[in-house]
């Protein structure tokens, strides 16, 4: 079985969201409303931070940082679930069922990262949106938590169409919508198990790092340090 | 026969059940009015999402697990503190217990819906059960919650039998209702000393589950990697808050009491004097508390510890930081170590000030965690909303309703435990007293003797 | 009301604590069982169950040997 992994190069994203933006339309990500998102209840499985600033006004260069699920390989989100609505599955993804979430939000509040969202309102899009939807990702109705999946539906797309052709899965097959978005290809997809893998390599390179990783979660999502 | 031609030497505590004065009704419609207000906002909230309330991205938790600790905390005025005042032979506990559990068993059930409140999906709450996940911190609060109500409950009416008892033998329109709850006791002795024995194994039962009941609550936040919740004494820490809120609740309600119901001959500023000094001392012990979970955390200097620290410090949640420091500390050590202060308007106000306090405290320990995640994200401000303010004031008003309620079915403090504090415990407590001193007592040779026969 | 029916109904109200009992003991082998069945936190549902079954039986006991004992020795001359 195969380990999917993220490794995200900071010396190439030049902060474009095009990534926060692919995401938010692959995965029907609801478009809150006007006074949801003054309140901070705007939902992103991607979200650009804002990490620190560096020199002095005008000449600011902030740095920043895409963030999506980490996908631990020991998520505190799991443990904390009491009815197993967030479950790890063999290739390593962190995946949420939508239809058994009670809502409790205890997995929020347990991730470091403050990857999950919650579906705060119902969901009532205009009708622009509603067209566009994606066929593969359900709809979440309102009062379910919710985070990025590594667009786990286009993983089942794939090995089904590659069982249809008689074949294995090969690297090129599943990548997530951020990764196929992204105009500087900053963020590289694949086996992590595969040494011979790019991002394999990548998340070996001396300028690789993961996210709050004195905490243990061992995020399947790393970064490589922007250095001049 | 009406209860007028009954005269009980302690009529006055007979007297609530069957009298009720014009003002019970206006507070009882002012309050259903005010329940009825928040089961209104709670429909509202189930209709229209948790959109309805203040909560929002980094703060996803708020008001309702608030009042579901607080709460949670005031039922440990009860069933512990009329164990443990049992457990320890004190006498004056007579007039205290039954008030004591009554607020556990009405709190409970108040505490224990907030988690239903605070979900978005209250329709899926069946999945506990299917599918539930024994790992999680909140199916041990479930299952302890429910078994901390279960026995509480039982530990209120099993010592209640033998007053529902006397409530039969008078007779009345309840005659049948009180017949059936009365468990046929007739105050033989057998009766009595089967009834001793199950108090006795409940008494000494009911304080573990207790004090695992708000540990576990603790560990609701202590099992998470979160800055400011992560941490080895919230067990204790919360247990100690917990017990501190009760025995104010429970003062409160007693002084209340005392003044509508005429239970002054009962309620004397004796029992107030020993539950403030019981007061004083839980007071420095949370302080205790609080000062060595502030002060390691100030030490090790984690740059994420810190940042809650300093929100609640010097942040925008200095005020209500002071304001519990004031409340839970410096007004209650003042007040209740000052003799001129220590009366019983004294002691009240003490008690109200620590009840403010101690949801502060929760306030405080929720609240600040979950503004500041460890990664930089913009934070604001929590603001409650109306829904919010409305279903805090609707479980308010609900345990007053239930005590109030309670008040008018059975007496509300102990009959047969005063009766026999009267005609059996002062001579138990002397001879109790003469052993403890040096030398024989007449009587302890008296039984010796009849144990040597024997 | 007749003695009989008091019973009854003393009897009814009981059994609710041993349905409680009985119920929770039902929910927690079936929280192992699906422990088991998805090879997930075993022996910690395992323990915890023990532990909670214990306390609600226990609880259901002490009540009824109060409901049992007080009607036995209800006739019993003072």
């Amino acid at each position: 079985m195969p380990k999917y992994g993220m490794v995200i190069d900071l010396n190439k994203c030049s902060s474009c969201q095009a990534c926060v933006t692919a995401c938010k339309i692959e995965n029907n990500v609801q478009i809150v409303s006007e006074y949801d998102a003054q309140h901070g209840r705007a939902m992103f499985w991607m979200k650009m931070l804002t990490m620190e600033f560096e020199g002095d006004y005008p000449n600011i260069r902030p740095k920043t940082l895409p963030r999506n699920c980490m996908q631990c390989d020991e998520p505190s989100c799991i443990k904390v679930c009491p009815v197993r609505a967030t479950y790890k599955n063999e290739v390593g993804i962190v995946a949420q069922i939508y239809p058994q979430c009670i809502g409790c939000r205890y997995c929020m509040a347990n991730c470091p990262y403050t990857v999950k969202v919650f579906n705060w309102d119902r969901n009532e899009q205009p009708k622009e949106v509603e067209k566009c939807y994606d066929p593969d990702v359900s709809v979440r109705p309102k009062g379910v938590v919710e985070k990025c999946t590594f667009c786990i539906h286009r993983l089942q797309i794939a090995s089904e169409k590659a069982k249809a052709e008689h074949r294995d899965m090969e690297p090129g097959d599943y990548v997530p919508a951020c990764v196929e978005t992204c105009p500087v290809d900053a963020i590289s997809f694949g086996d992590l198990d595969d040494k011979k893998s790019e991002v394999s390599k990548e998340s070996r390179d001396y300028r690789s790092f993961a996210l709050l990783d004195e905490l243990g979660t061992v995020p399947k999502v790393r970064y490589l340090n922007a250095i001049e | 026969m009406s209860y007028q031609d009954l005269h009980d030497e302690d009529e006055v505590l007979f007297r609530p059940i069957y009298e009720s004065s014009r003002s019970f009704y206006i507070i009882v419609i002012v309050l259903t009015a005010v329940f009825l207000f928040g089961l209104g906002c709670y429909i509202r909230q189930l209709f229209y999402g948790l959109g309805a309330t203040g909560m929002d991205e980094p703060v996803s938790w708020a008001f309702y697990i608030i009042d579901f600790v607080f709460f949670i905390g005031i039922s440990h005025a009860g069933t512990l503190i009329s164990a443990i005042l049992r457990l320890s032979k004190a006498e004056w506990r007579r007039p205290i217990t039954r008030m004591a559990e009554v607020i556990t068993g009405i709190v409970l059930a108040i505490g224990g819906l907030h988690p239903v409140i605070d979900l978005g999906r209250p329709d899926r709450i069946l999945h506990l059960f299917e599918r539930g996940r024994l790992q999680s911190p909140l199916l041990w609060d479930l299952t302890s919650v429910t078994a901390y109500f279960t026995a509480s409950t039982i530990y209120l009416y099993i010592p209640m039998i033998p007053d529902i008892a006397l409530l039969r033998d008078r007779g009345g329109k309840l005659h049948n209702f009180y017949k059936i709850l009365a468990w046929g006791y007739k105050g033989t002795p057998k009766q009595k000393h089967a009834l001793e024995r199950a108090i006795n194994i409940l008494m000494v039962m009911v304080i573990p589950i207790a004090i695992s009941v708000h540990t576990i609550i603790a560990w609701i936040f202590g099992m998470t990697l979160q800055p400011g919740w992560h941490s080895t004494i919230f067990g204790p820490y919360f247990v100690v808050g917990a017990i501190y809120s009760g025995i104010a609740a429970l003062v409160i309600v007693m002084i209340v009491f005392r003044k509508v119901y005429h239970f002054e001959d009962y309620l004397k500023e004796i029992h107030f004097k020993y539950l403030g000094t019981l007061l004083l001392v839980v007071s420095l012990l949370w302080t205790y508390f609080t000062f060595a979970e502030f002060l390691t955390t100030f030490y090790g200097h984690e740059p994420a510890e810190m940042r809650v620290f300093l929100y609640k410090f010097v942040g925008p949640y200095a005020p209500f930081f002071w304001l519990m420091v004031l409340c839970n500390f410096l007004m209650p050590v003042i007040v209740l170590s000052n003799k001129k202060t220590k009366t019983i308007k004294g002691i009240l106000v003490a008690s109200i000030g620590v009840v403010v306090g101690m949801w502060l405290e929760r306030l405080i320990i929720i609240i600040p965690t979950l503004a500041n995640p460890r990664l930089p994200y913009p934070t604001g401000m929590y603001t409650p909303s109306i829904t919010e303010i409305g279903i805090a004031a609707a479980a308010t008003s609900a345990f007053v309703l239930g005590f109030m309620g309670f008040s008018k079915l059975f007496p509300l403090i102990s009959i047969w435990e005063t009766k026999e504090g009267r005609e059996h415990s002062v001579h138990e407590v002397s001879m109790r007293l003469k052993e403890y001193l040096p030398g024989k007592t007449e009587e302890s040779r008296v039984e010796a003797s009849v144990k040597a026969e024997i | 009301m007749k003695d009989r029916t008091i019973y009854l109904i003393q009897l009814m109200t009981l059994s609710f604590n041993w349905i409680l009992a009985i119920s929770v003991t039902l929910w927690f082998i079936n929280l192992v069982v699906v422990a088991n069945q998805v090879k997930d936190t075993q022996t910690a549902s395992l323990w915890i169950s023990i532990l909670a079954i214990t306390i609600f039986w226990i609880l259901a006991g002490v009540l009824s040997y109060v409901f049992f004992s007080l009607h036995k020795y209800a006739d019993e001359v003072k």
